[in-house]
Order: structure tokens, then sequence, then C-alpha cells
């Protein structure tokens, strides 16, 4: 390749981040609502299931509608609902998360699937709806490089980050999350202190799904705008891993959204850079970063201690 | 919200009571949700236009009609039988071994690399149980990577195994684009010796025994051997199982990898049984499959049996099924998902009867 | 313990008794149509079968193939198809259908041919058509003969679009994005490259392979990186992913190529050039009248020439010089002045 771009040119930078952080979009929702639930001592297995709901639902009511806004709204409660199959078997019938997990993401992607081919016949393609438009910030925009990545991106962008701050708010400084952290690392001692366990585990995990939705949205929405079937793609598992990764911290998670994004916009320029690499070691990179970085970060990752863990009230 | 906690009180009473009910009556309930999920299936059959009586019996019988048919329903049960009896190893210590998928696709690079050429035009008809072994080995390896990591870096293994599914499913496809590829299509060579046929006429063949008879095999490991009785110890109460000397650490390891060894057989098998070739999605979803598997089955050696059979007539009459009444074939994973959700909470309202029943003979 | 042998034993011999207690009049079709039973008399065809690698809503290689079933279905065949069919189970499927009395069944794709083998010596009466190469280690003597292998030339259609693109471009770059790995794939992208050179050799051919064929988010961040890159004409043959491509040259205003259905309603302002069409209707009931004939089977390479590929009207945006020297390219292939051979080696 005659190697025309450089890969340190300003424009260059810009082009890829940029792109890294519309690709961290549904990365982060997803990420910072599993965030909450897995404090809770929840696991969101079936993030990507919830990501399918809200992109289904999304698109249909933007479609509808005429109203992206209300397809966002509807496709963050559709996840929400589905969400609350997961908690109901996951907090209350106590069942393995990562069985119900599995399985209703098996279901979500049946059901999704079925419905669009009920309501849209084979050929949705065709009804694409125009999506949300980058904007661009007065002021910071200007400033060289940082302007450009993270100033002239869409709405639902900056609404990621703003979650991300709340929850990290609430978490730290709020009785709430101070709740919640107990209910994931010591239930027991919760329950005794007179927080209501099942309650808040099923609330958080609603919140994952409330968040999994417009990350599913985000992709309609926000990126193609149709829907297109198994759209999630494995995103939802990304996440799972940006949560351990950012060690149950929403900001760090943004953080790590974003480099998740950004190796991936990587990936693909160094495709069309003529990278001599076969393609499939591309693919898989942010999956083995992943595990890699579980195994450089060693110990000093702690999950909440009942992470996964059913909580079983004391039966007489 | 104390409706919920009384909810959710009686329902953690009854799995407790479960576990202990007696055998036929697990059956029965096992047999119920199965009923229940079916009831809701017909309801989305219906929704479709077709007869869900036509369609289950296409679904459930028909693949028993004839010898061909059953030798295809014995090709889905081989693997899902031995990857149910896999994670059914895992479920035993409380570990979820969600990388199934992943296993099963090493086991199967493992029997290709010694049944293509040169390895296989060498080892000749013995390329057949070398490759077996090596494909239990790399199961057993891959999965040995998460089980590594969880007890050395305390790593949650369903993240783990997770991405080594990704992870595996990318390697398979370079390894057939690259090194192994042999001619224009991306997939190996035909491997030297199959698994001989138990029967000529249908495709049925010897793999079926050695996963029943290693169905035996886990049946005594579980409940005759002081490992499996330290696996399930450790299962019940960790806490209880280390005061009595269990090695928690070697214990979670050593479930990783046999039940990594199970999917590595089946992924072997795959290959020598099956496609004759490596290819992409070998592996067919099967790693997941098997988990419900070892759910329907409550991880009982022949329920596991049953399970995986019931699992395969799913798969194998999914395709008539849609073609006689219309019904997507993708149906069938929608039915398995409900089903799993009907037994977990059958396996509760059940036995809050059964508990109560036991209450009122106290008195 | 003794009990757990015991059983799996009695189960392994039960299994074996009633394999061996079958008889052979049972392997066959046992519930075929009367028309079939007639032995090798292989000139008839009534009902049909396709099994797709993909999803019938992708807008591309399925869904033509399925939507060409449903044409064929108007003439009065009874057709069906099963989406999705993987490697693990395609054997199985053919088998079914050959079971349930289908005498026509076709596997959409070059990775269905190995396992059509193993299923077409055991169903003589059956036709079978595999849309790509027969598997290469098989000795054209061992293939079975009720198999017709169609590689349809789709990298003629993919060299046209090269010279498409290489006429319209103005930056001197043009890109291509493929979804995975399979000869129809890696054959579609070096005759593109082979196109573009052929009308000028400085025009710069970028390319990626995303992996997928289902994450049209993704497809789209592709096109944009291109873009950014210079590209301003690209061909996407990859599906779903692909109309993620086709989404960014639509708000970017550049320029695209379509893929197996005419996608010029997908992109606005008549951005999407041309599309290549490959004409699944037109193959398969050519190969009824083929099987009509008798003596089905073998191997045929239907491209420009026969009509199974062409290529969609073009756009407005494109100039009646650049469609013109298109037409003469399609023409020369057309007539066997210009012969484009099928390229799958990885680069």
């Amino acid at each position: 390749m005659s190697g025309t771009t450089s890969f340190f040119s300003s424009a260059f930078l810009a082009a890829l981040f940029s792109s890294g952080v519309r690709q961290s979009i549904p990365l982060i929702y997803g990420s910072v609502g599993d965030t909450v639930s897995e404090r809770a001592g929840v696991m969101g297995i079936s993030l990507e299931g919830e990501m399918l709901f809200g992109a289904f639902f999304s698109y249909l009511f933007a479609l509808r509608t005429g109203s992206l806004w209300t397809g966002v709204l509807m496709g963050a409660l559709s996840g929400m609902l589905s969400s609350l199959i997961v908690a109901v078997w996951s907090v209350l019938f106590r069942q393995d998360q990562s069985i119900i997990g599995i399985m209703f993401n098996i279901l979500a992607m049946g059901f999704t699937n079925f419905l669009n081919r009920a309501i849209f016949g084979t050929s949705n393609a065709n009804i694409s709806i125009e999506t949300f438009q980058p904007i661009t910030i007065p002021g910071l925009s200007k400033i060289p490089l940082i302007g450009e990545i993270f100033f002239h991106q869409d709405i639902l962008a900056y609404l990621s980050v703003v979650l991300a701050a709340a929850v990290f708010f609430m978490l730290r400084r709020t009785k709430l999350g101070l709740q919640l952290a107990a209910v994931g690392e010591n239930p027991r001692a919760a329950q005794a202190s007179g927080i209501q366990v099942y309650r808040l585990r099923i609330l958080a995990y609603m919140f994952c799904g409330f968040a999994a939705g417009i990350a599913g949205a985000s992709l309609t929405l926000g990126s193609v705008g149709t829907f297109t079937e198994s759209i999630s793609a494995g995103r939802g598992f990304i996440c799972l891993a940006i949560v351990i990764l950012s060690r149950w911290d929403p900001l760090a998670a943004v953080a790590a959204s974003f480099g998740f994004g950004s190796i991936q916009a990587l990936q693909i320029r160094l495709q069309v850079q003529g990278s001599a690499l076969p393609y499939q070691v591309l693919v898989a990179l942010p999956y083995l970063i992943t595990v890699l970085v579980l195994v450089l970060a060693g110990h000093n990752i702690r999950a909440p201690r009942e992470l996964g863990v059913p909580f079983e009230k004391e039966s007489r | 919200m104390s409706v919920l906690t009384e909810m959710s009180a009686s329902f953690q009473k009854s799995v407790t009571h479960y576990r202990g009910a007696s055998g036929i009556r697990k059956a029965a309930i096992l047999l119920l949700s199965v009923v229940a999920a079916m009831l809701i299936g017909s309801l989305l059959i219906l929704a479709v236009g077709a007869d869900p009586l036509e369609a289950y019996y296409y679904m459930l019988l028909r693949p028993l009609s004839s010898i061909t048919s059953i030798g295809e329903v014995a090709m889905y049960f081989t693997p899902l039988l031995l990857v149910g009896l896999g994670v059914s190893v895992t479920f035993h210590a409380k570990l979820s071994n969600l990388g199934g998928e992943g296993q099963m696709l090493f086991g199967a690079l493992g029997m290709t690399v010694v049944g293509v050429p040169p390895v296989g035009s060498f080892l000749g008809i013995w390329s057949l149980p070398v490759g077996i072994l090596l494909g239990i080995l790399m199961g057993a390896l891959w999965a040995a990577v998460a089980g590594f990591f969880r007890v050395r870096f305390n790593a949650s293994e369903i993240v783990v195994t997770l991405m080594l599914n990704y992870i595996a499913e990318q390697f398979i496809s370079y390894i057939v684009f690259y090194p192994l590829r042999s001619g224009a299509e991306p997939q190996s060579a035909k491997i030297a010796c199959a698994l001989p046929k138990i029967y000529q006429g249908s495709r049925i063949n010897w793999g079926v025994v050695v996963a029943l008879i290693l169905a035996a095999v886990y049946g005594v490991m579980i409940r005759r051997t002081r490992f499996g009785y330290h696996l399930r110890a450790l299962g019940g109460s960790e806490r209880a199982a280390e005061y009595s000397g269990v090695r928690k650490k070697r214990y979670y390891f050593l479930a990783m990898l046999i039940s990594g060894a199970f999917c590595g057989l089946a992924g072997a098998i795959q290959i020598s049984g099956n496609t004759m070739r490596l290819m992409e999605g070998v592996a067919g979803d099967v790693g997941f499959s098997g988990i419900v598997v070892a759910m329907l089955g409550s991880m009982n050696p022949v329920g596991v049996v049953l399970a995986a059979l019931f699992m395969a007539l799913l798969s194998a009459g999914s395709v008539t099924m849609q073609v006689k009444t219309g019904i997507p074939a993708s149906f069938t994973s929608v039915l398995e998902a409900l089903i799993v959700l009907f037994i977990l909470l059958g396996m509760a309202v059940s036995a809050a009867q059964s508990k109560r029943k036991k209450v009122n003979t106290a008195r | 313990m003794k009990r757990m042998f015991a059983l799996a034993l009695t189960l392994a011999l039960t299994l074996s008794l009633t394999a061996c207690g079958g008889t052979k009049t049972e392997t066959g079709s046992n519930d075929a149509d009367p028309a079939e039973t007639s032995g090798d008399d292989r000139t008839t065809v009534t009902k049909i079968a396709v099994l797709l690698p993909g999803s019938i809503t992708d807008e591309s290689w399925n869904q033509t193939a399925y939507e060409g079933l449903m044409q064929i279905e108007e003439m009065g065949y009874e057709t069906a198809y099963t989406e999705n069919v993987g490697s693990n189970d395609m054997e199985a499927v053919f088998r079914n259908y050959c079971e349930e009395g289908y005498d026509f069944v076709i596997g959409h794709g070059a990775q269905y041919g190995d396992a059509c083998c193993r299923v077409a010596e055991d169903y003589p009466s059956v036709n079978f058509f595999i849309t790509g190469n027969a598997p290469e280690d098989v000795a054209a003597e061992e293939l079975p003969a009720n198999i017709m292998f169609g590689d349809y030339r789709e990298c003629e259609g993919a060299y046209v679009c090269g010279v498409v693109a290489a006429l319209m471009t103005e930056s001197g770059k043009v890109g291509y994005v493929g979804g995975g790995n399979n000869t129809t794939q890696q054959s579609d992208k070096n005759a593109f490259i082979e196109g573009v050179a052929s009308v000028d050799p400085n025009v710069e051919v970028k390319t990626v392979i995303t992996g997928t064929f289902d994450d049209s988010a993704l497809g789209k961040e592709t096109a944009i990186a291109m873009m950014e890159d210079g590209v301003d004409v690209i061909l996407q043959t990859c599906d779903h992913t692909g109309l993620g491509v086709l989404e960014a040259c639509s708000e970017k205003g550049i320029y695209c190529l379509g893929y197996t259905t005419d996608q010029s309603t997908l992109v606005s302002d008549g951005l999407c050039l041309t599309s290549m069409l490959i004409d699944i209707p037109y193959m398969i009931s050519n190969q009824i009248d083929l099987i009509k004939a008798g003596g089905y089977g073998g191997q045929s390479y239907p491209g420009l020439h026969d009509g199974v590929v062409s290529m969609a009207p073009f756009s407005d945006q494109v100039p009646a010089e650049v469609a013109e020297q298109v037409n003469a390219v399609v023409d020369q292939i057309k007539s066997g002045d210009l012969t484009i051979t099928p390229n799958y080696s990885e680069n």
C-alpha cells in the first residue's frame, strides 16, 4: 500500500476516535446498566437479549410515531419490561442467572425476528428512518482534536455520559447506592438492617434492562436507521467484560467502552490500510484483550461478593 | 413488597424440598413443565395459523418413524448428551461452564489435525482413536484456561468462558482460512477415518454408544467416587466443604477440565461422525443447548440422557415441522427457552405443595 | 454403579438391535411420491426445497433465493426452505427433505457440496443443485451423477462493478466490504479489484472483511472509515452488514454498488450506481428445464451470458458515456471476448 494516510495525522486520529465514540455508545448504556445490577448482585448475561428488544421496539415506535424520542422511550421500556422476566426468575425464584440469561437471549432473538417478520414481512430494510444527527457543542467543539472527537456527537452519546455520571453519583453519594452495595456484598446483613433485598435487586435489574433498551435504540435510531435481525451482534457480552474491566465503576465503564469502541474503529482502519494480519485476529481482538486484562489485573479485580449468587432468606 | 418476599420465600423453600423429592416426583414435575411450555408454544403456533397438534407430531414423533430418521436423531443426540454431561459436572460444583461451544470447536480441531494429511494418511485407521483423544485433550485444555483464571485470578468463569467462545470461533475461522485450508472453500481436507456406523442404512454411528457409556461413567463418578462426593459438597455449601478438607480451587479447576473434556469429545465426534471436515460453525450452538440438557436432566445421569433425547427430537423434528406446517424452525429455540423457564417454575410450585403436605402429615 | 452400566449397555443394545432389525427397504424414501418410486427416472420435479446459510430478511444472498423460490411456487411447484443451515446440521436437513419426498433440493452455497455428495448417493432418484463448485478433493468421477454444481459467476458482476467504480471515482480510491470467509466472497473481492485495475491501475482498492453478515452498525462504521480515507465508491457483498454500508453512503452522499437485488431503493439520490443482480428464479426454472430434459448433473458456470448474473439499471448519477463503456464490458463478457476467472486466493 502506498501509505497515503499517516496514522498520527490529526485528521486520522480525530476520525478514528470519533468513530470509537460512536461505537462505544451502546456499550456505555449497556455497561452502566449492568454496573448497577451487578452491584446489587445480579449479572446481566441477558443484556444481549434486552438490547434486541430495545432495538426492535425503538425502531417500530419511531417509525410509527415519527418521533425518535418516542422510539428511544419505548425501546428503553421494552428493555425494562423484558428484563422483568429475568429479574423475577433469577431473584425471586433464585435460579441460576447464567442459565436464565442464555435462555432469555435465545427467546429474545427468536421473538424479535418473529415480530419483525410478522409486522414488516421479509423486507423492512426499505423503511429507513432519519437517525439522530450529530450536535456540535458551541465553543467546546473548537478545541483541536478533542472538540472534533467528543463534541460533535449525537444526543445519545452526550446522554450516555450524563447517565454514567448520575449513576456514579448515585452509587457513591446516596443512600440508595450504599444499599445497592450492601445487597450485593452481604445481602443477609442488608436484610437484617431492614433493606428489602429482593425489591432492590429487581429494581436494579430493571434499570439494567432500561439502559440496555436505550443501547439497542442507539443501534437502530443512532446508527443504522432500521432494524436488522440479530443487530446486537454480541455487544451485550462485551458489556459484561467492560463492567469487570472497569471494576464496577460507571465512569471507568465509559472509558473502557470508549477503549473497546476505539479498538473496533482501529481494527476497521487497519484493514482499510491493508494490514497483513488475518482479519480473524482483528475481529477477536476485543475478546482477547478482555481475557488478557482479566489476567493482568489479576487479584486487584474484586467483584461484588454475592454477584450471581441467589439470595435465600432465612427459612425456618 | 411483602407479597414479593412471601412469593420468593415459598419458592425458595419449595426448591430446597424439590431437591429432596423422590425421582418419580421430579420426573412428574419436569414432564408437567414441558407440557406447560408446549401449551404456551401452542399459542404461538396458533398465532402463525398452524395446528399445534400437527406441529408437535412432526417435532416429536415423526423423527422416530423410520430407522433413517432415528439415525438423524442420534446425530443430534450424541453431542447434546456429551455437552449436557460436561455442563452438569460444573453445575455440581456451582460453576457455570458457558464455553461448551468453544471447547467443542477445539475438540473438533484436535480430531481434524490428526485426521487430515499428512498425519492422517500416516496414521490411517489409528487417526480415529488418536484424534478423539486429542480432541478430548484440547477441549479440556481450552476449558482449563477458564478454570485456571477462575482459581488463580478469581475471574468469573461465566464471562471468561463466554469470551473464549468468541476467540475460539475466530481462531477456527483462521485455521480453516489459512493453515488447514484445502482448496478454495475455507474448510479442511477430509479426515482419513470416519466413526464406524452401527447400521448401514442410517447415519447412526458408535459415537452414540460411547456417549451412553460416558453417561454411566459420569453417574458413577458423581455418585460413587470421593471426587464426586466432594464436588457435590462444594456445590452444596462452599464453606462446609472447605471445613471438611475439600480443596476448593483444585476441585473448581478439575470440574472445568472434565467438563471441557466432555465437550471436546463432542466436537471430535461432530467431525468424525458428521461433517468429516473442519469448517466454521461445526459446534452449531450445541454448547448452549447442552446447558438446557443439563438443566432439564437436573444433572442426573438418566435424566440427562432423556433430556438430550428430547432436545435431539426437537432439533431433528424442527425441519419437518417447518416444511409441513410453515412454522419457522427458529420456533424450536423459543420453545427450548420456554421449557427451561417452566421447569424452573414447575420445580418450585410443585415442591411448595409437597411441603404443605409434609407439614400436614407432621401434624 | 452396576445398575448404571447395565442400563447404558441395555440402551446401547436396544439401539443397535432396533437398528439391525430394520430392513433395507426402509432406508430410501419410504413415504415418497409415486412419481419418485419409478427408480432412476429423474426427469420430474414437483417439490423443491432450498437450504439457506442465513436469514431471508438480509436483502441479499438469502433473500433473493427466498424470493426466487416464492416465484417458483407461483408457477405451481410445492416449495420449502430452511434458514440458517449451519455446518453441523446441513446433512440432516438434506436428508430430511429427501425423506419428505422432495425431488429437487438446492443447497444455496458451496459449503453444502460435501454433505450433498453423501446424501445424493443414498437418494439416487432426487436431483440436487449446489450453488458453487464441487468439493475439490473428490474426484470428478466419484461425484454423484444427480448433483449439478452451478458456480454462478458472481465475479463477473463484481468485475463490472469494479469497472463502474473506477470510472466514477474522483478521489482515485474505491472500497470493497465483505462479510467473511467463503469462496464467493473472495472471488467477488478479487474480481472487483481486477475490474478496477482494468480501467485504471492507479486507482486504489481498500478492502475490509467485517467477519459478520449480521452487524449493520459495524457495516456503517466500516464505510465511514473508508470514506475518511478518501474512498468515494463502495461495493458491499455482506447482507445485513452491507445494509449499514448503504446507510452510510446514503447519509454521507457517496456512491455505492448494490448486491444481489436492485438496492437502489435503499439509497437516496441515485447514489447506488447499479447493483449486480442474481436472477435466482431464472436459475431455478432453468434447472427445472434441464432436469426435465434428462441426464441432469455435472458442473455449470452460468454468468452474465446466461442471464443469471446481470446488472441493474444505472442510476441517473451515471453519465451516458460511462454507462456506454460499462455496457461494452458487459457485452465483451457475454460474448466471451473477456473471461473472468474466479480467483479464490486470500489476498
